[in-house]
């Protein structure tokens, strides 16, 4: 099998990504109405809103960005990780429960729905929709150029040597939008289930597999770090005390503000369903994050200790590891669950920003959505995903920050823009709409602002977090500084529960 | 200035440790940062960095860093109250927790413990280069991958076992059935009062 290591590894990918298409030609039969196309009808289950909450929170990041952060850094970005048990938890009591109440009560069919529903405010619905449209944009582009640049990797050295980096996007797009436009949310949660499956095994075998890479195992591989510098093996690891901790908060409180991930609830069959929803969230994260952890460790041990060459780039170091290190099958399957990683975060911001296009941001403007409203959501879905990948490829060749600025745009973003205005205005009946208006505006323009000017930040603090604390203590601060608007009895008593 | 309704006191605790953290990491700006603050170089490898010295960077900063962690596990523990189910028989007890909140003090302590457990183990590593390694990893690392990773899932725990009582219980069940269907019919109603309009205008 080692002799077909590469016809293996292709073969798990493309098997991966016909299974994918399949699931779309499924899901497209279920999909009658715009409803079904992006809440899914309300008829998930416990097992499919599980995979599909943790396989979209750990995105391509997490199969690629994070190894290379523990390969470089050491053990910093592992704060990010060790939030999942706090983190799912907050989301969980915050806003799980009050967004499917909201989501059932109010037929909303967007998270701008429901901030629209709570505020009673259309300039609300409009600035969630735009800041998650932005958000969309960048995110999307920087997945959709995490998987061609993989999938390249992947052909170069096979038959189809010379494929350029356009054609490896275009194949990248057309497997997401075929299934995103046929089966809606449907297909997207489905291949969720498929792909948070893959992430869970990959991430056990892997870690496996790097606790035996080296002679000596794990304790060898931490005496290697911990020789060559101490601190990298530090709870802090290179990036230093006060980064790290910014890190924990903004991954953490900004967790409610993300609308890719938090939207899932609202899809659940059953309000009490969402007690079960929780451990599987946790254990599916837990058992990929495996998978982080341990190859950023061990290949920075192997390089260190000379059994290895040096990495040319530190994203590098997932793929060289099971290149180098694992089974030629081990190696397929867990390729396939990086693109899995990819497609499952971005299939859902595909969903929300076709939401925000084609449902909220009319509604907000116009008073009223599109007729043939499941026809226009394919029609945006195709259109978004063209926009990202044309911006992701011009950033590619023309401008590499463009994408970086609006790549970070990301979690930091989501969650300073709508953590205060969901997770403690769908719990404060004191907070007003100008509060929410005020910190969704200022966190976008705090947050572009760090981007665009490069603004450094002393001792590693995270911007994102800065930005967080900024609008939460705005949001506190109009909403205590304007009149009580009086709430719609309904959503007041759900307030209530 | 905060109305009492049920919400308030766990809405005036999440202020107030947010405006805690925001004067800890706004005070954390101005301290000078050591060279290595955010990590130097590799000497060797290109593709890696280095922390440095850990007392030259942290060695003044260990009180500054135990409150910022100290005040996002409070701030943690009181949005977790913000979002559980309130209520009481009495009036007086609108934004009691039904008997989530001593439950949620104990976690409190024994995370904020582990947290200072973890301070203090790092603390001593930065004097002892070569310390002996708990599960493959030194003290300080293990706290945080072995206690402060899995702890917090006791609140989950709250969030499982608990959810009839601390989440949504069977009455809330049963109101918010009836709030549906009410609405359903008062948007029924409106909607054939509309038609009825609409063909009489006709």
């Amino acid at each position: 099998m080692e002799a077909h290591r590469d016809l293996v590894i292709l073969s798990c990918v493309a098997f991966y990504l016909l299974l994918c298409i399949a699931v779309g030609l499924w899901a497209m039969r279920r999909t009658q109405s715009a409803h079904d196309f992006f809440m899914a009808g309300r008829s998930l289950g416990v097992l499919v809103t599980g995979m599909a909450i943790f396989s979209t929170t750990l995105s391509g990041f997490a199969f690629v960005g994070g190894p290379g952060l523990v390969y470089t850094m050491g053990v910093s970005s592992l704060w990010i990780v060790i939030t999942s048990s706090i983190g799912f938890a907050l989301s969980s009591f915050l806003i799980s429960k009050r967004l499917r109440l909201f989501a059932e009560l109010c037929d909303t069919a967007s998270l701008p729905d429901a901030v629209a529903a709570r505020y009673g405010s259309e300039t609300a619905r409009l600035l969630t929709a735009i800041a998650i449209l932005l958000g969309v944009l960048g995110y999307l582009a920087t997945q959709l150029l995490a998987m061609a640049t993989v999938l390249k990797s992947l052909l170069e050295g096979t038959v189809i040597d010379q494929i350029s980096l356009v054609t490896c996007v275009m194949i990248s797009l057309t497997v997401m939008v075929f299934y995103c436009v046929t089966g809606g949310i449907l297909a997207s949660v489905y291949t969720d289930v498929v792909q948070g499956l893959v992430m869970m095994v990959g991430g056990v075998l892997v870690f496996a597999a790097a606790l035996t890479a080296m002679d000596g195992g794990p304790v060898e591989m931490v005496t290697v770090i911990m020789q060559d510098d101490p601190e990298a093996i530090s709870p802090w690891g290179t990036l230093g005390m006060l980064g790290c901790l910014s890190w924990y908060f903004m991954f953490i409180v900004g967790g409610p503000g993300q609308p890719h991930i938090i939207t899932k609830n609202m899809m659940v069959r059953r309000v009490v369903d969402l007690k079960h929803i929780l451990p599987t969230s946790i254990a599916g994260y837990f058992f990929s994050a495996l998978l982080w952890i341990s190859i950023g460790l061990a290949m920075r041990a192997l390089v260190l200790s000379g059994a290895h060459p040096e990495l040319s780039r530190a994203d590098t170091a997932a793929a060289v590891f099971l290149q180098v290190f694992t089974h030629p099958l081990l190696a397929g399957i867990v390729f396939a669950g990086l693109f899995a990683a990819i497609m499952s975060t971005g299939d859902a911001f595909l969903n929300i920003g076709a939401a925000a296009l084609i449902h909220d941001i009319p509604i907000a403007l116009r008073g009223r959505t599109p007729s043939r409203e499941l026809m226009w959501a394919r029609i945006a879905t195709v259109a978004l995903a063209l926009a990202a990948a044309a911006f992701a490829l011009f950033s590619h060749f023309q401008n590499a920050r463009l994408v970086a600025v609006l790549g970070a745009f990301g979690w930091g973003t989501f969650g300073a823009a709508l953590a205060p205005t969901v997770a403690i205005g769908f719990n404060w009946k004191r907070a007003t709409a100008p509060a929410a208006i005020v910190a969704i505006s200022t966190s976008l323009v705090f947050n572009l602002g760090i981007e665009i000017f490069n603004v450094t930040i002393p001792h590693g603090i995270s911007g994102g977090a800065l930005s967080l604390l900024i609008s939460l203590t705005l949001f506190f601060g109009v909403s205590l500084a304007t009149p009580q608007q009086p709430l719609d009895p309904d959503i007041e008593a759900i307030m209530d529960m | 200035m905060f109305d009492r309704t049920s919400d308030t006191p766990w809405a005036a605790a999440v202020l107030v440790c947010t405006l805690l953290l925001a004067g800890l990491f706004f005070y954390a700006l101005f301290v000078p940062a050591a060279a290595n603050s955010r990590g130097v170089p590799h000497p060797d490898y290109s593709s890696l960095l280095q922390g440095g010295s850990g007392i030259e960077r942290h060695g003044s900063m260990l009180g500054l860093g135990w409150a910022i962690g100290a005040a996002e596990i409070l701030l943690c523990v009181f949005l977790i109250a913000l979002g559980a189910r309130r209520g009481g028989p009495r009036a007086t007890e609108a934004s009691g927790l039904h008997g989530l909140g001593w439950r949620l003090a104990i976690s409190l302590v024994a995370y904020l413990g582990v947290w200072t457990l973890l301070m203090v183990a790092y603390a001593r590593y930065l004097h002892d280069p070569a310390p002996d390694l708990i599960l493959a990893l030194p003290a300080p690392t293990a706290i945080m991958l072995y206690l402060l990773w899995p702890l917090p899932l006791v609140f989950s725990g709250f969030y499982v076992f608990g959810f009839r009582r601390w989440v949504f219980s069977e009455q809330d069940e049963a109101a918010f059935r009836n709030l549906v269907e009410q609405r359903r019919a008062r948007e029924q109603a409106e909607r054939q009062a509309g038609r009825q309009a609409g063909q009489s205008a006709d």
